[in-house]
């Protein structure tokens, strides 16, 4: 026992040991369900691509993830660091804020999506309070609207969480350096600029990150919200996905699958190679 | 070697009568005169078209012994209803409306991955199925499961040993649900959308009855005798129950909501609408026009409709934009292809499709065993009895007992349905034209047919 234990130590083997049940649940619940995947758009070659780009519904799907990715993402690491900025000062109330941002972040879905239908149903709170003031009535869940809706949802409930990333990168910057910058002549914003921001590029980087994941769990409210088939402005890829699944197409649901990891790998190459290049250029 | 040889001849007749025995048990066991191996089905049923699964497995017992069945009824919601001052008042209980959703939900995934208990499935068809209050449906549409492999092939049921014969039936009820020359759903029970006039004698009626196509028999009602519409307020969605294509197909990736046919049928519901909110104004409350599409509700309606008895009503059966009839299907079976046991469900299927099943009626000895008043037999014959019986029992007011235009009703049956969510998804947004006069059917038409659109190029 003692043996193995020395060669347990000696081959840098017990991280291993202690990853493997989570090793093994990834293997069995992602890696193999996604070589199925693969195996099912490879044996039917470029016929299941040449049917997915047939389609113009996945075309749609595809435009509109990108669209709410690059509307929705800025929008929240730019909101996340303000609101840090804002309330990294100390004042009365401060952590009351602070937790006031973060609650959304622990709210299940399902209750947003009832808060939300709540507000926005067509005899909804909102509507009603627009009928009484003689002001026109909106189907606010089934037109254009819809985008924004879930863009804001997105905000309010991701936002607090970027705000407590954001906090802590700024409470790691150095005091000393704001104080060098200050004798050298700088204003608040020169200071911004020049001291906090440079020194936010490792937490932007991981906050990046984060804001992508969660604008891609955004579907969860999406489907809740506006069902398997929304107004066109929000139909994404993962509705485009589930409801092949439901009709069973597989081909046309693997196809979309690879390719929508295709993209979400892209997009993570371009966080990568954005903070890689910001490292170059700090230097 | 001697030894033992000397042995076998004392004990000789010992062992050969040991090993005959044997042999005698294992010819027997092996020519079936020990009990056999009995096929037992798990059949899942919808309480709203199987009514005593008991007495249902009773009757079969008896022809097929060898056959056992085990039922499950999938749960249904329980409505309770309160007689108030202003009138009755209905809630649903939740209980029983998450129990029978959670039930359906595990069922359909259970079915599409291929990993279902049930060897057969005995569900209602109709439009009424989708209605949220009662729980939906357990298929969204139908009719996709006959091109996903996810359903056995049943259509040994005419042929081979003990086939039915295909002709005695409706034969579009039995397409509606092929594909690929292999029978997937099999229906059970139909209904068809029918006209109830008051007044046979009415100058409209002649003119409706020689109509040869949809177009022309509400342009009977709407144009030329305008005057006889009367309260139209059941009515209203009759043309769309007529048409003889679903609003989507999912199969064919047609969107015939978009087609003329429906077009037309849009352009009449409207009209029937203004009617309908015309004479509500005017206050006259005389049903000249009702639609219907079970049995009883089609006696009922004759009885309704010819009031108080001086006059004699009339059921025309309306037209599709064809000319034909079409029908929807009330009641149908599947086997899931996970099934162990289509060959036993195969004999099931054809005792329901039988004489003793289809020509059950509410006032036969087992009609307990399904809710028969809620559907039309698919078996010509039968068909042709159960008008007469229903109509002759339940609309004492109507001329003939059973008029020419329903007793060759088997046979004019051109288009059969099956009907889906969007179908349903239709009726409730031309709803909202009913409730709401100001409200146009292609406003509330426009978002239905973007999400449709969608939903065939997925």
């Amino acid at each position: 026992m003692k043996r193995v234990y020395t060669i347990f130590r000696q081959r840098k083997q017990v991280p291993w040991l202690f990853l493997s049940p989570l090793l093994a649940g990834v293997l069995l619940f992602f890696l193999w369900p996604f070589a199925l995947t693969a195996g099912e758009v490879f044996s039917s070659g470029a016929e299941g691509f040449r049917d997915l780009f047939s389609s113009s519904a996945f075309w749609l799907a595809v435009k509109n993830t990108m669209r709410f990715l690059f509307t929705a993402v800025p929008l929240n690491m730019f909101l996340g660091l303000v609101l840090a900025l804002a309330l990294q000062k100390q004042f009365r109330c401060v952590f009351f804020f602070r937790s006031v941002l973060l609650f959304p972040l622990v709210v299940p879905a399902a209750c947003i999506v009832m808060t939300a239908r709540v507000f926005l149903a067509e005899r909804g709170i909102v509507n009603a309070f627009l009928s009484s003031m003689g002001l026109p009535v909106a189907g606010w869940t089934g037109g254009p609207a819809a985008f924004w809706i879930l863009v804001l949802l997105y905000l309010w409930k991701n936002c607090g969480y970027n705000m407590v990333l954001f906090l802590a990168g700024l409470n790691l910057i150095p005091r000393e350096q704001y104080q060098c910058a200050v004798l050298d002549g700088a204003g608040a914003w020169q200071r911004f600029l020049f001291v906090t921001l440079p020194q936010l590029r490792q937490t932007g980087f991981f906050v990046a990150i984060v804001s992508v994941i969660g604008a891609f769990k955004s579907f969860r409210e999406a489907f809740l919200l506006f069902g398997r088939h929304p107004h066109e402005s929000i139909y994404m890829l993962q509705h485009f996905i589930s409801n092949n699944f439901d009709n069973l197409n597989y081909r046309r649901l693997s196809a979309a699958s690879l390719l929508l990891l295709a993209g979400f790998l892209a997009v993570m190459g371009i966080v990568f190679r954005a903070y890689g290049r910001s490292g170059k250029d700090s230097r | 070697m001697r030894r033992f040889f000397k042995r076998f001849q004392r004990r000789k007749n010992e062992i050969i009568a040991v090993l005959a025995g044997a042999a005698a048990v294992s010819v027997l066991a092996l020519s079936g005169c020990g009990e056999q191996e009995r096929a037992v089905l798990k059949i899942y049923v919808d309480g709203s078209v199987v009514g005593d699964t008991g007495l249902l497995a009773e009757q079969f017992h008896l022809r097929y012994p060898e056959i056992g069945l085990d039922f499950e009824v999938l749960p249904q919601v329980r409505h309770d209803s309160v007689i108030t001052e202003e009138g009755i008042s209905t809630t649903v209980d939740s209980d029983s409306l998450a129990a029978r959703t959670a039930a359906l939900q595990r069922q359909r995934t259970a079915i599409m991955a291929g990993s279902s208990d049930g060897d057969l499935f005995l569900v209602g068809g109709g439009l009424s199925q989708y209605d949220e209050y009662n729980g939906g449906a357990l298929l969204d549409d139908p009719r996709l499961l006959t091109g996903n492999g996810a359903l056995a092939d049943v259509s040994a049921i005419f042929e081979g040993k003990g086939a039915l014969d295909r002709k005695a039936y409706i034969g579009p009820a039995f397409s509606a649900g092929s594909g690929k020359d292999a029978l997937y759903l099999v229906p059970l029970g139909i209904g068809v959308s029918c006209g109830v006039i008051a007044d046979a004698d009415a100058p409209a009626v002649q003119a409706l009855g020689e109509a040869g196509n949809m177009t022309d028999f509400f342009s009977v009602l709407t144009q030329q005798y305008p005057e006889e519409l009367g309260n139209l307020s059941a009515s209203w969605n009759l043309p769309f129950l007529a048409l003889s294509h679903p609003a989507v197909d999912k199969l064919s990736r047609t969107l015939y909501a978009e087609d003329a046919s429906y077009r037309e049928a849009f352009d009449v519901c409207e009209e029937l609408l203004a009617a309908d909110a015309a004479e509500k104004e005017e206050g006259n409350g005389s049903a000249l026009l009702m639609q219907s599409c079970h049995p009883y509700a089609l006696g009922a309606a004759a009885q309704e409709a010819a009031g108080n008895g001086e006059k004699e009503a009339v059921i025309l059966p309306v037209p599709d934009e064809e000319g034909g009839i079409t029908a929807f299907v009330e009641f149908y079976a599947f086997a899931p292809a996970s099934s162990d046991n289509v060959e036993a469900a195969v004999t099931f299927l054809r005792w329901m499709l039988g004489v003793e099943v289809q020509s059950l009626g509410t006032g036969s000895e087992n009609a307990a065993m399904l809710n028969t008043a809620t559907f039309f037999p698919v078996r010509k014959d039968c068909l042709r009895t159960a008008l007469a019986q229903h109509l002759g029992e339940r609309a004492e007011s109507l001329g003939e007992a059973l008029p020419e235009s329903l007793a060759t009703l088997g046979e004019r049956i051109t288009a059969v349905r099956y009907a889906n969510r969007y179908d349903y998804e239709l009726f409730e947004a031309l709803r909202q034209c009913k409730e709401n006069p100001d409200t146009t059917v292609d406003e509330v038409m426009e978002p239905l047919l973007a999400e449709w659109r969608l939903y065939l190029d997925e």
